[in-house]
């Protein structure tokens, strides 16, 4: 009897694999493949399929498309370079030298992380622009170098640094401890050992995450469309949201603009992982590596004095620029105590205000996502794991997909998808089309950290619960998810944080008068009342900051530590 | 009725071939064991039986039934893990429970908070908390029950997860290499206690072990499998003494058997230096033979009793108190090494101590006869299991 077509579930649930297959259709596939095809046939909105790739062509040789793409790989590389300079000095000292309150920096420089990028752009602007907090405080105007393409490079590079500096400073500290004592003891001195052996063994990783920030710039919305509009520097991202935004309505050419940003992230995505997936040397093992960090000596001063600067460019003048506008009754009237007030809270929370109701859809929305996103990533991690042949190639493809997938993209093929006139009924212009959204974005979160959870479980866990009597479905309810939960309750937190307060693909598909977060924000600076919007942003930066802190914390206590990778 | 049958089994991964054509039959009751190298393709026939694989063609019946296309948890049987696969965010209880829970609570009764109320789990659980209780105590683990996995040793563990499969009363009960990670003393006190438990249950058990030791003393067959093949399926003692093969003999049996080049005339059988003559010797093809190295004996330079007596060349000795294991060469076979097992009890020893010349006699009755793809060849005068019924 041929046993080829004999299912014993080895391969993992059916179902589950349905669920994970028809899930990653509707939120990944549907929406790229609306783009590619809207690219090929302009006609594709009115039903037709007349003139194949006529625009296709012509977009792709329009001279505006080739400024577009030139200034989003400048952009790209200028952030690139701004990060590098400002990560690599600070990491090497923070890993060659016992720093002075090394861990308060550490911290400090965590907090860019919780800052979205585009309210970071809207603090500098605040402090920098003619009349700004700096010109108040100092009497220096450096407008000039806001509204400039070195300035976005230099913000863009202090929003995204710290990704370079907490990799490289890891690095260079296990590399360092591993091979420069060799270097050391066949002669070398510690900055020649550093140069010579750590610093080269550490170039994969440094070129892992400087990709990361190249690939994080080039998708980035909010900060070239708050400031490099004004001075006309157009980049893919800005050009495709107004092509589908503004009027004339463009679909064709958003959609092929599409394609070239994707293509770019694409290229950069995949030569961060070749990167990563070769030789990596920053295995940790569980040994204690001796420290055999050297004193700064007279150098200590400077080291902090250079510490600070760069935690307060990055960290401390964004917030304090919202806090002051956000707590200003008027930003005319400048930085003086009469002027200080809490009239903008009380406004933006008081009873049945548009705030109020906008914090609560975010928040609404970042959880429906987080567990979304948690279960269809658990479940979509599960089969590519237990998967085999090609069924697992497609799944996994498509799961990390979105990885590449600026949200400016996401919202233009989910605009394309789901607002075909023949559809019957379809979720755009209701609150769930911003979910579909979301959770494209923000699957590749929990499918990573499934997939590493599920590569710790032993493969007989599960074999023993089907021995035991389980169907493939049972074992996975009852032995494999709870196991990997704590996990996932890690990656639905972050989802949470970022969905909650997502500003572009929100700012394309958000229903008429439906508000978030993001959307409140951006529209409260643009109609001039900078007050109320950033107080909605530092609210949003403390609630979601400590909203899933609080939850981490609390699970933690309830699990008291008996469940390991709550980190 | 046979409690398990293979017939024809064939499994490859990829382009590895992993078992080719395997056939075997288990009575109902039988403790067989799966011996061989790692590799040789053991788990992956026992996780075919489980059904935790399905084989590429072939026919697993549990039972007189053919059981291809049953997933594992219809096939009714339990599985001892090598790394015991315990639940580890459940405790030792629920651990064990959970076979019975699988099989006997509807879906609805086992949701959360449904379960409270659901008249049905309300009368099975007390009929489950007290068969995992009479296991427990059968394993000796009752003060074990509301412990984590993670706070049990390695004995403990092994008793839980035996514990676990045998809760459900399986008709066949599978365990996967479950003594490797114990260390040596607690191997021989679990060997013996899976032993009874055998004999106690009279379960059917397939055992797979890259340890003949624990295939020797525990079953009451052992299949040997070498490349995804079946070399021979007997109980221990015909293995030993009445291999197939060279493989066989080489496998089964710790000191390993001397192998020793031979030329067969043709009416003579040489080893060495030595002749042995009027010999009607018919097993024309021989070229090599096997000897146990308690077979031989050392012997007394004068000494004519035996069909062969070749000087030994002795390299090192071991000194196991009751015995002393040789390792050395024969005159005229310097190239092979010499293994002999040199024991306390028969005066042997007096010899080792006290003479200059080793010299080792064996019998032509002692030895086994193989061709030069390493088949056995038989010939009933000089045939150990012919001696052993003269006896």
């Amino acid at each position: 009897m041929a046993g080829g077509s004999v299912t014993t579930g080895a391969e993992g649930s059916v179902l589950l694999k349905w669920i994970a297959t028809l899930g990653l259709l509707i939120v990944v596939a549907i929406p790229c493949l609306f783009i590619v095809v809207q690219a090929i046939f302009p006609e594709f909105g009115s039903g037709s399929f007349a003139a194949p790739f006529s625009l296709f062509f012509k977009t792709l040789s329009d001279p505006a498309l080739f400024g577009m793409a030139g200034n989003t790989l400048l952009l790209g590389v200028g952030t690139v370079i701004c990060a590098a300079v400002f990560a690599v000095p600070l990491a090497a000292l923070r890993a060659l030298y016992r720093v002075p309150g090394a861990l308060i920096w550490d911290g400090l420089l965590l907090i860019p992380f919780m800052i979205p990028p585009y309210i970071a752009a809207l603090g500098w602007i605040m402090t920098l622009q003619p009349r700004g907090y700096l010109e108040q405080v100092t009497g220096f105007n450096m407008a000039s170098l806001l509204f400039s393409v070195s300035g976005i490079m230099l913000i863009m590079g202090l929003n995204t640094f710290s990704v370079v500096y907490f990799v490289l400073s890891r690095t260079f500290e296990t590399i360092g401890a591993r091979y420069s004592d060799v270097g050391r003891v066949f002669g070398a001195g510690q900055w020649r050992s550093f140069w010579r052996i750590t610093f080269p063994l550490a170039m994969p990783g440094l070129a892992a995450s400087l990709l990361l920030v190249f690939a994080m710039s080039i998708e980035e919305y909010g900060t070239p469309a708050a400031l490099g509009r004004r001075i006309g520097f157009e980049v893919l991202v800005t050009g495709i949201e107004n092509r589908i935004s503004e009027w004339p309505i463009d679909l064709p050419g958003s959609a092929t603009l599409s394609l070239v940003l994707v293509g770019m992230a694409l290229v950069a995505f995949m030569v961060q992982r070749w990167l990563l997936n070769r030789r990596d040397y920053r295995i940790v093992g569980g040994k204690p590596q001796a420290s055999d960090k050297r004193s700064l000596g007279v150098w200590a001063v400077p080291a902090t004095l250079l510490f600070a600067f760069v935690a307060l460019l990055a960290t401390g003048l964004p917030i304090l620029a919202i806090l002051a506008t956000a707590l200003s009754r008027t930003i005319s009237g400048g930085l003086k105590p009469s002027n200080m007030g809490l009239d903008n809270f009380r406004e933006l929370l008081g009873a049945g205000s548009d705030g109020l109701i906008a914090l609560g859809n975010s928040l609404m929305l970042g959880t429906t996502t987080a567990l979304l996103a948690g279960l269809l990533g658990a479940i979509t991690a599960y089969s590519v794991v237990k998967g085999r042949g090609r069924f697992r190639i497609v799944l996994d493809a498509l799961s990390i997909t979105p990885n590449s997938l600026p949200g400016v993209v996401v919202g233009v093929g989910i605009i394309l998808a789901w607002n075909q006139p023949w559809l019957p009924i379809t979720p755009y212009n209701t609150p769930f089309i911003l979910l579909l959204a979301y959770v494209c974005i923000l699957l590749p979160q929990p499918v990573r950290y499934a997939t590493a959870s599920l590569h710790q479980l032993g493969d007989n866990l599960e074999s023993a619960a089907r021995v035991s009597g389980a169907g493939p479905l049972r074992a996975f309810t009852r032995i494999v998810f709870p196991l990997i939960l704590p996990s996932m309750v890690t990656a639905m937190i972050l989802v949470f944080a970022v969905a909650s307060r997502e500003l572009v693909a929100s700012l394309l598909v958000a229903p008429v008068g439906f508000q978030t977060i993001a959307v409140y924000i951006w529209q409260q600076f643009d109609q001039g009342s900078a007050g109320l919007g950033m107080a909605m942003a530092f609210c949003a930066v403390l609630i979601t900051t400590l909203i899933p802190l609080a939850l981490i914390s609390l699970l933690r206590w309830l699990t008291r530590g008996s469940v390991a990778g709550l980190s | 009725m046979a409690g398990l049958e293979l017939r024809n089994i064939r499994k490859s991964f990829g382009s590895t071939d992993v078992l080719k054509g395997l056939s075997l039959e288990i009575a109902d009751g039988e403790f067989l064991s799966l011996v061989g190298e790692s590799g040789c393709g053991k788990s992956t026939l026992l996780r075919i039986i489980s059904g935790l694989e399905a084989p590429d063609s072939g026919e697993v019946l549990i039972a007189g039934e053919v059981v291809n296309t049953a997933s594992p948890k219809d096939r009714n049987i339990s599985m001892v893990f090598q790394d015991y696969a315990l639940y580890p965010h459940m405790s030792v209880a629920q651990n064990i429970a959970m076979p019975l829970i699988m099989a006997r609570l509807p879906l609805h009764a086992r949701l959360p908070l449904v379960n409270l109320v659901s008249p049905r789990a309300r009368s099975i659980k007390p009929v489950i908390a007290s068969e995992v209780e009479a296991v427990a105590r059968q394993l000796r683990i009752e003060h074990l029950l509301n412990r984590r996995p993670a706070e049990l040793s390695g004995g403990q563990r092994q008793r839980v997860a035996l514990g676990r499969a045998l809760v459900r009363h399986p008709k066949l009960f599978l365990m996967d290499e479950p003594l490797s990670n114990l260390d040596a003393k607690l191997r021989v006190e679990v060997r013996k206690e899976i032993t009874e438990l055998h004999q106690s249950t009279g379960y059917t058990f397939v055992y797979v072990t890259h340890d003949q030791t624990e295939a020797m003393t525990m079953s009451h067959r052992v299949a040997l499998l070498q490349k995804g093949e079946l070399l021979q399926l007997a109980t221990p003692s015909t293995l030993y003494a009445d291999p197939n093969s060279v493989s066989v003999a080489r496998f089964i049996g710790s000191p390993e058997i001397n192998i020793l080049p031979v030329s067969v005339g043709a009416e003579d059988l040489r080893v060495g230096t030595v002749v042995h003559p009027g010999l009607a010797f018919n097993l024309s093809s021989c070229v090599q033979i096997g000897l146990r190295p308690e077979a031989a004996r050392l012997v007394g330079s004068q000494d004519v009793s035996t069909d062969f007596k070749l000087a030994y060349n002795r390299h090192l000795s071991e000194d196991l108190g009751h015995e002393v294991l040789l390792h050395g060469t024969l005159a005229g076979v310097q190239d092979t090494p010499f293994r002999l097992r040199v024991s306390q009890a028969i005066g042997q020893r007096a010899v080792l101590d006290t003479q200059e010349e080793l010299f080792v006699g064996f019998d032509c009755s002692d030895l086994l006869y193989f061709d030069a793809q390493g088949e056995r060849l038989r010939d009933a005068r000089f045939s150990m299991a012919m001696r052993e019924a003269a006896q």
